[in-house]
């Protein structure tokens, strides 16, 4: 329960700082200063977004679908949350301990499609089904390489608890990490985070929102606090694919630093705080590529999309699915 | 409070049923499966079935669902035409549900489970996993096979009328 408020306050926190840190992002790699007015650099920029935002009215177009549209911000967000309470957080505090943790955790981040169905179609607008239906296509096919390329981590690290997985990379520092350790990782970790951006709808995979041809995808009919919602979610499914991007190849809670003879740099940036404090870094930095990424690359097309993930992502990681098997049984020899 | 929360995700079930049964709406209908699938894996998991709930949640919840409601949208609001249920024939409907339900119970109130696998509580994968590959390795390449027949079919059925 502990993990689980944990995250829930973390990722209001991070919500807020997030989309100032977005917008700073953009600001940089274009050139100018981005928000500057309101508080010291404009830190407080999205706080008062955030106020302006709650007081706006909660439209109700008269021909929408009612229950339905009304529920769907919540389905998203509790798929979405309900992910992070599998999720460890430092040596002592490992989240849920369902023994399938990492397949429940891809099983109900999956939901969330349902939700953005039923947004789309409940606003009864041409825009919104538009933008639902490009979101659940492109949702479903990116879970087959996300799925495939976290199998092969579980092929080599043989459990599906994610406490487990980060235990196995303790002890050696940065040499420990998956990623490290098992060099086969790294096409699927590259493949992990290009399904990432896919499956939490970002550039260059934002074809269920784009501004330019959708006006705002299936949350268009949206407004004030549901609309929140929808961003809440995006953000948070971009937090927890970092996390557990993390916890998979970075090595989770662990330090980065190893032990030397008489120099124990791990024991002394490990424990408690450390956990959290090393998970979390990662976590950002991943989230940071995210919105790098986001700045950099144009939106891909709806076919080009559909044939990265079917003709290269899909046959790549079943590929890497089969190495890591060979890997493993070398290990085992 | 396993019971609790068990008579909550049987009520929970119970809306569902009904939802589906009476609502005029097929979209309504597909989202109350959707419902009653999800209170099912609920339930699973209160019998301490982890792995069964979670593949419930994926295949049928995060599935079937979706390709339901796909269908439907793909069907009516696209082509501009509302999706009305209407029920008909509920006499012959009521007798065949009462035949199949008693049959049903009676079925499994005679069969008795006797090839049951012990799942020991905290490696719940590894046994199904094991047993899989070991005593029912005919039924698992088996299915496997099919699976594989009816991807290659649906590749072949899309070459076809994307020809056309």
């Amino acid at each position: 329960m502990l993990t689980l408020a944990f995250y829930l306050a973390f990722l209001l926190i991070f919500v807020v700082f997030a989309v100032y840190g977005e917008r700073k992002t953009a600001a940089f790699i274009q050139n100018r200063l981005g928000p500057m007015e309101v508080g010291p650099k404009g830190i407080l920029q999205t706080v008062a977004d955030l106020l302006k935002m709650l007081q706006k009215e909660d439209i109700k177009a008269s021909s929408v679908d009612k229950l339905p549209f009304l529920i769907a911000p919540i389905i998203v967000f509790v798929a979405v949350f309900t992910g992070f309470s599998l999720l460890p957080l430092n040596a002592e505090l490992s989240g849920s301990t369902a023994s399938g943790g990492l397949f429940l955790l891809l099983a109900i981040i999956s939901l969330d499609v349902l939700g953005i169905l039923m947004a789309g179609w409940a606003s009864n607008n041409k825009y919104s089904l538009f933008g639902s239906m490009r979101s659940v296509a492109q949702i479903i096919s990116y879970e087959i390489p996300i799925g495939l390329s976290v199998l092969s981590v579980v092929i080599i690290t043989g459990t599906l608890d994610l406490q487990e997985t980060s235990i196995q990379q303790t002890g050696r520092g940065l040499l420990g990490w998956n990623l490290v350790q098992h060099p086969v990782l790294v096409i699927p970790f590259l493949i992990f985070i290009i399904s990432g951006l896919a499956e939490s709808n970002r550039t260059p995979f934002d074809l269920p929102e784009s501004e330019s041809e959708l006006v705002g995808g299936y949350h268009t009919e949206y407004s004030g606090f549901r609309w929140g919602i929808f961003m809440l979610s995006e953000y948070g499914m971009m937090l927890l694919l970092s996390i557990l991007g993390s916890i998979l190849f970075l090595g989770g809670w662990n330090s980065p630093f190893p032990n030397m003879e008489f120099l124990s740099l791990s024991d002394l940036t490990s424990g408690t705080f450390w956990g959290v404090f090393w998970l979390l870094s990662k976590s950002l930095l991943l989230v940071f590529v995210q919105m790098w990424v986001r700045w950099t690359l144009p939106r891909l097309r709806v076919d080009q999309l559909m044939s990265l993930s079917w003709k290269y992502l899909t046959p790549v990681s079943i590929l890497m699915l089969f190495i890591c098997g060979i890997w493993k049984l070398w290990l085992l020899s | 409070m396993i019971q609790v929360v068990q008579y909550f995700f049987f009520i929970l079930i119970l809306i569902g049923v009904g939802l589906i049964l009476w609502t005029k709406n097929v979209i309504h209908a597909v989202y109350s499966l959707a419902l009653v699938l999800v209170s099912l894996a609920g339930i699973y998991v209160l019998l301490n079935a982890e792995l069964l709930a979670i593949v419930q949640i994926l295949l049928y919840a995060g599935g079937v669902v979706i390709l339901l409601v796909f269908g439907v949208m793909m069907t009516s609001r696209m082509k501009g035409r509302t999706l009305a249920t209407k029920s008909k024939n509920s006499l012959v409907a009521l007798i065949l549900s009462v035949a199949i339900f008693t049959s049903l119970s009676f079925v499994f109130s005679e069969v008795s489970f006797s090839e049951r696998i012990e799942l020991h509580q905290p490696n719940q994968v590894e046994d199904i996993g094991i047993s899989f590959l070991t005593d029912h390795i005919v039924a698992f390449e088996l299915i496997a096979f099919i699976l594989l027949v009816a991807l290659v079919g649906a590749a072949y059925l899309a070459k076809i009328s994307s020809n056309e």
